[in-house]
């Protein structure tokens, strides 16, 4: 029997069809298992330390980074200032930052261990500015504390350092939970961003995105 | 006399393999074209009808090929036009022309990626979902995408001549 070209195009919709219902209505345990894991159970003082906003804002925006990573930097420098300027300060998201170094940057976890230092003092907004801002200038030789120093007062530097100095094993597991953390969540690379709204949390593209896209898409969640 | 009039007529009777490999190859790419169509509508466990095109529109800009204004268009519309296209292909329908849109596309896609190998930008393809990273293995998957289309392609001219 030879079918008519949109006869056929007809099944073919209706196949189709059957096999989107389906996939639509199977078992809610398998859409759960095959969803982006929700954000780990952090404490709000956990939480806070590495953040900048107000914790209540409507999204959360988590950017598994590495300071020693040039694409890290490029995002930071292009978007996240920008982010921070238009969306948290205004108290529409709030910005968490979650330590992803990778072992092809030597002192990508020296410089983590500083940001959680300062993080830890209430200081994370001006670590995370002066490390990316200055990454240039400390990423070949290592020498982080000497070129980031420059940014704040000395005494306040000198607190960064006797905080990490006294606290470095509960520095160097809160950087291996972020990066456990990211290790569930499959992320390969830095930065990668997860947006939380509404409970719902979403995985953006691997390695950065536009500033102008990434508006577009804050815009829309907080219309709905 | 009538058995040899039944052979005459079978030896000039033209051979179902070319027919069956089409038939397959066609529906092999369709098939491929619906499931990237999928991905990129279905993806971190569930449908994004509504917003798919904030995604795909991210790895689409990522290759800094585009302006904005191309970049949400191109990012709205390619899905569907995916979805399209694999229904046609499979359906057979104009095929020498769903042929040759295919490997125009593909070839599109090949460059563009290619482009960005070269300038090793450390991106995402888009191909398949949008965490798929952009690497050697893409560009033989896709380049072999392209002979596919370009095989169906050629075999539904020459089908067609023959007919």
């Amino acid at each position: 029997m030879k079918l008519h070209p949109i006869s056929r195009i007809g099944i073919l919709l209706i196949v189709a069809m059957a096999v989107v219902s389906s996939g639509s209505a199977r078992p809610k345990s398998q859409a759960s298992k095959d969803a982006a894991p929700s954000p780990a159970p952090a404490s709000s003082s956990a939480m806070s330390r590495k953040a900048i906003g107000q914790p209540g804002a409507p999204i959360t925006m988590e950017v598994f980074g590495d300071f020693q990573c040039p694409a890290c930097r490029n995002f930071f420098e292009v978007t996240v200032k920008q982010v921070i300027d238009d969306y948290v300060v205004p108290g529409k998201v709030l910005l968490v930052h979650r330590d992803f170094p990778l072992e092809m940057h030597p002192y990508a976890r020296q410089a983590a261990r500083l940001a959680n230092a300062a993080a830890e003092l209430g200081q994370f907004e001006a670590i995370e500015r002066a490390l990316y801002d200055h990454q240039d200038a400390w990423s070949t030789k290592g020498n982080i504390e000497e070129v980031v120093a420059t940014s704040f007062a000395p005494a306040q530097f000198k607190k960064f350092q006797s905080y990490e100095a006294a606290h470095i094993n509960e520095i160097n597991a809160s950087i291996e939970r972020d990066r456990m953390l990211g290790v569930q969540r499959n992320v390969n690379q830095t930065p990668t961003v997860f947006v939380t709204s509404k409970g719902k949390t979403e995985a953006l593209p691997g390695g950065g995105v536009d500033y102008k896209l990434l508006k577009q898409y804050f815009d829309y969640l907080l219309r709905q | 006399m009538a058995t040899s009039a039944i052979s005459a007529e079978t030896s000039v009777r033209p051979a179902a393999w070319p027919r069956i490999l089409l038939l397959v190859g066609r529906v092999a790419l369709g098939l491929i074209f619906l499931v990237a169509a999928y991905t990129k509508l279905h993806f971190n466990g569930g449908w994004h009808f509504g917003d798919y095109h904030f995604f795909f529109g991210m790895a689409i800009n990522s290759y800094n090929l585009l302006p904005l204004w191309g970049v949400e268009l191109l990012a709205r519309g390619l899905p569907w036009f995916e979805v399209a296209l694999g229904a046609l292909l499979i359906a057979g329908v104009g095929l020498r022309w769903t042929g040759i849109i295919a490997s125009a596309l593909l070839l599109v896609f090949i460059s563009a990626m290619t482009r960005a190998y070269i300038l090793k930008l450390e991106i995402m393809c888009g191909c398949f979902g949008n965490n798929e990273k952009l690497g050697p293995l893409t560009l033989v998957r896709d380049g072999s995408l392209l002979v596919l289309a370009l095989a169906v392609t050629i075999g539904a001219f020459l089908i067609k001549k023959r007919e």
